[in-house]
């Protein structure tokens, strides 16, 4: 009965940790677990399992990269998560009987145990392997405790502490620490103090012995693992810091982007507006790949002076600049933001940055260097499609995306750097050699607007004009307007020069603007809630806010 | 029933051999040399070198290959490579030394066997040196993340690290150099954590700073004089530019350099204005074999970089120099002048026997690796010729050269395999300077290669295996300050002429 009343507490106990697990990071908090698959790149090659099996830890660090490989699914890499840490909630309870913890302390335990994971794995730093390795380290631990012979036992302990930290890392440190516990707390059989200092000695040398014949570490590593956690070269978002939502806002949206679900950054964005630079860079990227920059730039709050955070100084800025410049048609410097991410990368083997080398070198015709980055998504289980459209698109040079990204490839040579300062000078760049380019000129024109530089937007009257717009987009439209408005001659010379039709409607908004202005002016209160209602996201209102 | 299970096993056994027996008599021959992975294809090799595993790239289901040589005849088959035995492979080579082979290679294609034309491998009696050091990093830009120094025996497969930014945490390691291909004397360069530059000789580690007021900029690339107590060293204040054509990724230039010489025992740092101007740019130094003369490179100084940049062209210079007295010269000698010859120089090596320099021509610049048309030439003293080593070049840049100790094999970097991964290429040199056709370094898995996303950079050959352990180099550079290194002259160097020692 008793028995019966146990194991109901566990399942009942197990079900609640399972639940809130998965609710959590199926739900909630899947994001970071995909940015996870990303930048491991997980492939099945013999070069790929050398990388790992060189280092302490190797073998569990591996089987961890092949679990994260299936974190390309966001949500159901919280479904894996949740199942492991329910399965090291159900073996820390185990090992916690079987070390003679009472019940319920065994359960306490439990709960202490699988919620500190399960804070851990909140954390993009910290990878699955850390928790395998555990699990494996317990799973191993049961075996050990039902065995009765202590000879047997006491062998079996030796084997494991002897093979188990090059397999799984610092782990091994929890199995050799239990069967101490258990040999001189619970079994104190034959020789049992001898045998735990036996498990001492071996546990403490045995990574020592192992860093001057299996492979070249660090003392660190040797002890703990490579493989347990990285420090990549981080935006500054305190990633110290264990669940993050705005960080996971970024993940979220990497996600989006990186699946062409432009629409889904901005809608999401709508609903939580972009508190940082990288989100509200995703934003304005989103706007730009959907056309729809020239319209809705100030349905979003721009709090930043530049645009987009073009920096090479972590990943993930890296992956910005790479997207933005490969938008505009600024090849060289998209391969370069790209491959400077894969450097700060823990492994060249960045999923997106590395995608977009290989289109880069379609591009460029370099086609035996595209072959080999794209051989290295043929051998992974799910970009194998994406693979096969790569190669398609080496085989049919006259592909209409990549004829229209050929057309404005810069033709003169000038040096730069990646760097929000340059940009300006990068796009003019970018016009001075092909004015057709429709995608540069527009974010060319976003980045004025947020300067609120008008000397600028008139001067690129010439190339508006030549975009032939019809009709001519709402924020284009507000810009002229304020620019006409001045009542100079040398703006109203510029505009004459080109035909451009301006809305009655917008023409109307902007009359009905200035007279809520003078009704603001007067202190009436409905002015404000009518200007913040129609306006908000106009041109016009940003510009104003000048002058507040 | 003992004897039935033994005769069982036997019969097994026997049936399996059979099985495995190619037979490839019935052969289709087709008129056409086969395409493989590395290119293996009428190459010359060291006796002594690790097999030439490849594989076929014709979707064969199973390949088989006959090398015949005068001493007997080796055969090997494979499902996706070919990958030989190497006992097998050394003692057939030793075998056929002096000699050239007869390769052909067989592909199965939908159950029939295929033939190949034959090609020649010939098997050169001059051994190589028995390992080569590199650093093996990203070919990125500005910064190296994880990146280490490693040796590899090229009789066998072994790779083993000479030093790593894992055992540093960190930091930028390169220049590694070895004094007249001695493995147990060695310097490089740590940047950043643990930043310094390592003299290793023998058990001992010196860790000196080489950056004073006096001089540009740390020690930069090095050169030992034959002696092994001076080291030339360039110091440099070097840029990158990035360019915006889609075929030109970077341009590597110096604003300024200039060379000294670092006396080891006392700790001095030494020059002469002839090497260390403002009007000229001076890098890349080295002795010739005997010493007595020191090489570098040299351009006028340019202004408006990286605008100009193409006008940065380098010819060979050299000065004499005393290590006895350490006087140098009262000239400097133009040996290659970039604007007669057509071609600036870059990274030149001269040969352990002092019969050639060989370097990397390029267009402009000094850092060859990044300048798709530079191509190895060779300056032949006996000769007096300058001319391209033609049949080791490719369209793609070929940099970064080092001799054998028997001035008889040139490994040097070469970006031909795809465009952008370095790669290391061996070249026989005969007695006429001539050049053979290059061989990738082997590896024991032909497909090593495309899946390595890491350069290989700035090879060297070592007569043997270097026994420091990367622990012991940790240790020194952890625990070891580094040494102020004296500056043997009293102004600054932007400022007037500095004095020689003399």
């Amino acid at each position: 009965m008793e028995r019966v009343n146990r194991r109901v507490i566990l399942i009942i106990n197990v079900i609640l940790f399972g639940l809130i697990s998965i609710l959590f990071y199926s739900l909630v908090y899947p994001f970071h677990l995909y940015y996870q698959e990303q930048i491991q790149l997980f492939q099945f090659t013999s070069a790929y399992w050398k990388e790992y099996i060189i280092h302490p830890g190797g073998f569990i660090g591996y089987l961890g990269a092949f679990v994260t490989q299936f974190y390309y699914f966001p949500r159901l890499g919280g479904v894996i998560v949740s199942l492991l840490l329910v399965l090291l909630f159900i073996l820390t309870y185990r090992v916690a009987r079987l070390l003679k913890l009472g019940n319920l302390s065994s359960v306490f335990l439990s709960w202490f145990v699988g919620f500190l994971f399960l804070l851990l794995h909140a954390s993009p730093l910290y990878k699955t392997a850390c928790t395998l390795a555990v699990l494996l380290s317990l799973a191993l631990l049961c075996l050990y405790f039902s065995i009765h012979s202590y000879s047997l036992r006491y062998v079996f302990g030796g084997v494991v502490c002897l093979v188990l930290n090059p397999l799984i890392g610092g782990a091994y440190l929890i199995f050799v620490f239990c069967c101490v516990l258990f040999e001189a707390f619970v079994k104190k059989e034959r020789h049992y103090l001898a045998v735990a200092f036996a498990y001492v000695a071996i546990g403490l040398t045995v990574p020592v012995f192992n860093r001057y014949t299996l492979y070249t570490a660090s003392v660190r590593n040797s002890y703990l693992s490579d493989f347990y956690y990285e420090i990549p070269e981080w935006p500054d978002l305190d990633y110290r810091s264990i669940i993050n939502f705005d960080q996971q806002r970024i993940f979220r949206q990497i996600y989006y982007a990186n699946n062409g679900e432009w629409e889904l950054i901005l809608e999401d964005a709508k609903q939580h507006p972009p508190v940082n630079k990288w989100q509200l860079s995703y934003v304005n990227l989103a706007l730009a790949k959907t056309g729809r920059i020239a319209s809705d730039l100030f349905l979003f709050e721009q709090f930043n002076e530049h645009l987009f955070c073009l920096e090479t100084k972590d990943v993930i800025s890296c992956q910005i600049s790479s997207d933005v410049y490969w938008h505009i048609g600024y090849q060289n410097y998209s391969r370069m933001a790209a491959f400077m991410g894969t450097q700060m990368n823990k492994r060249p083997e960045h999923a997106a940055l590395l995608y977009r080398l290989a289109e880069i070198e379609v591009l460029n015709s370099n086609f035996k260097l595209a072959d080999k980055y794209i051989s290295i998504f043929e051998n992974t289980l799910f970009y194998k499609q994406k693979a096969r459209a790569l190669h398609l698109m080496m085989e049919d040079k006259e592909s209409s995306e990549y004829v229209d990204k050929r057309k404005f490839i810069p033709s003169t040579d000038k040096f730069s750097v990646i760097n929000s300062s340059m940009f300006v000078t990068q796009l003019n760049h970018l016009l001075e050699d092909n004015p057709q380019n429709k995608n540069a000129l527009e974010v060319l024109l976003s980045v004025y607007f947020i300067k609120r530089d008008m000397e600028s937007l008139l001067a690129c009257l010439k190339y508006i004009d030549g975009m032939k717009y019809d009709p001519l987009p709402p924020l284009y439209q507000q810009c002229l307007l304020i620019l006409l408005s001045v009542g100079n001659e040398s703006i109203e010379q510029e505009y004459s020069k080109y035909s451009f039709d301006i809305s009655k409607s917008i023409t109307d908004d902007f009359k009905e603007l200035n007279s809520l202005l003078f009704w603001l002016s007067q202190n009436d209160p409905d002015a404000q809630r009518k200007i913040n209602e129609k306006y908000k996201s106009s041109f016009w209102l940003y510009f104003l806010s000048v002058a507040k | 029933m003992k004897v039935l299970l033994k005769n069982m096993i036997l019969f097994a056994l026997l049936l399996y051999t059979i099985s495995c027996r190619v037979s490839v008599d019935d052969a289709e021959i087709i008129n056409q040399l086969p395409k493989l992975y590395p290119d293996y294809i009428d190459v010359t090799i060291p006796y002594n070198i690790a097999p030439l595993n490849f594989k076929l790239l014709d979707n064969a289901e199973k390949i088989y290959v006959k090398i015949e040589g005068k001493s007997g005849v080796l055969t090997q088959s494979g499902n996706k490579q070919i990958s030989f035995s190497k006992s097998k492979w050394r003692s057939f080579l030793e075998a056929n030394k002096g000699t050239s082979l007869l390769v052909t290679v067989y592909s199965l294609k939908e159950s029939k066997w295929l033939q190949y034309k034959s090609f020649s491998l010939a098997v050169q009696s001059e051994p190589i040196d028995s390992h080569i050091v590199y650093r093996l990093i990203e070919p990125g830009y500005s910064m190296a993340y994880k990146h280490g120094i490693y040796q590899r025996n090229l009789e066998t497969f072994e790779e083993k690290i000479i030093y790593h930014t894992d055992l540093n945490g960190g930091g930028c390691m390169n220049c590694h150099s070895f004094c007249s291909q001695d493995p147990e004397k060695m310097l490089f360069h740590i940047r950043g954590k643990n930043s310094g530059t390592y003299i290793l000789d023998n058990k001992d580690i010196k860790k000196i700073n080489t950056k004073t007021p006096y001089t540009l900029s740390n020690a930069v690339y090095p050169s030992w004089h034959p002696d092994g107590d001076i080291v030339a060293f360039s110091t440099n204040n070097t840029w990158q530019a990035f360019h915006t054509l889609k075929d030109e990724r970077v341009t590597v230039f110096d604003y300024k350099s200039d060379i000294l010489l670092y006396d080891i025992r006392k700790n001095e740092l030494l020059t002469t204005p002839l090497i260390a101007s403002d009007e000229f740019c001076e890098t890349f130094p080295f002795f010739s074999s005997d010493g007595s003369k020191l090489y570098f490179m040299s351009c006028h100084t340019v202004d408006s970089l990286p605008k100009k940049y193409e006008e940065q062209v380098y010819s060979l210079c050299f000065i004499d120099y005393d290590v006895d007295t350490h006087a140098f010269g009262s000239q400097v000698d133009t040996l290659i002048n970039a604007f007669t010859f057509g071609k600036g120089v870059a990274h030149p090596h001269a040969s352990p026997d002092g019969k050639y320099i060989l370097y990397s021509g390029v267009d402009h610049g000094n850092f060859s690796s990044w300048n798709k048309e530079a191509d190895l030439y060779i300056y032949n003293f006996e000769t007096i010729e300058n001319y391209p080593l033609k049949e080791a070049n490719s369209d793609c840049s070929e940099s970064c050269n080092s001799w054998s100790s028997n001035s008889k094999w040139v490994a040097f970097s070469s970006r031909r395999d795809d465009g952008l991964y370095n790669r290391i290429y061996i070249t026989y040199i005969d007695e006429k300077g001539n050049a053979s056709k290059a061989f990738m370094l082997p590896q024991k898995d032909a497909d090593y290669y495309p899946q390595l996303l890491k350069s290989y950079n700035l090879p060297e050959f070592i007569k043997g295996e270097m026994r420091m352990s990367p622990y012991f180099i940790e240790d020194a550079a952890r625990t070891k300050k580094a040494l102020d290194v004296q500056f043997n002259g009293s102004e600054k160097r932007s400022e007037n002429i500095i004095h020689s020692i003399n």
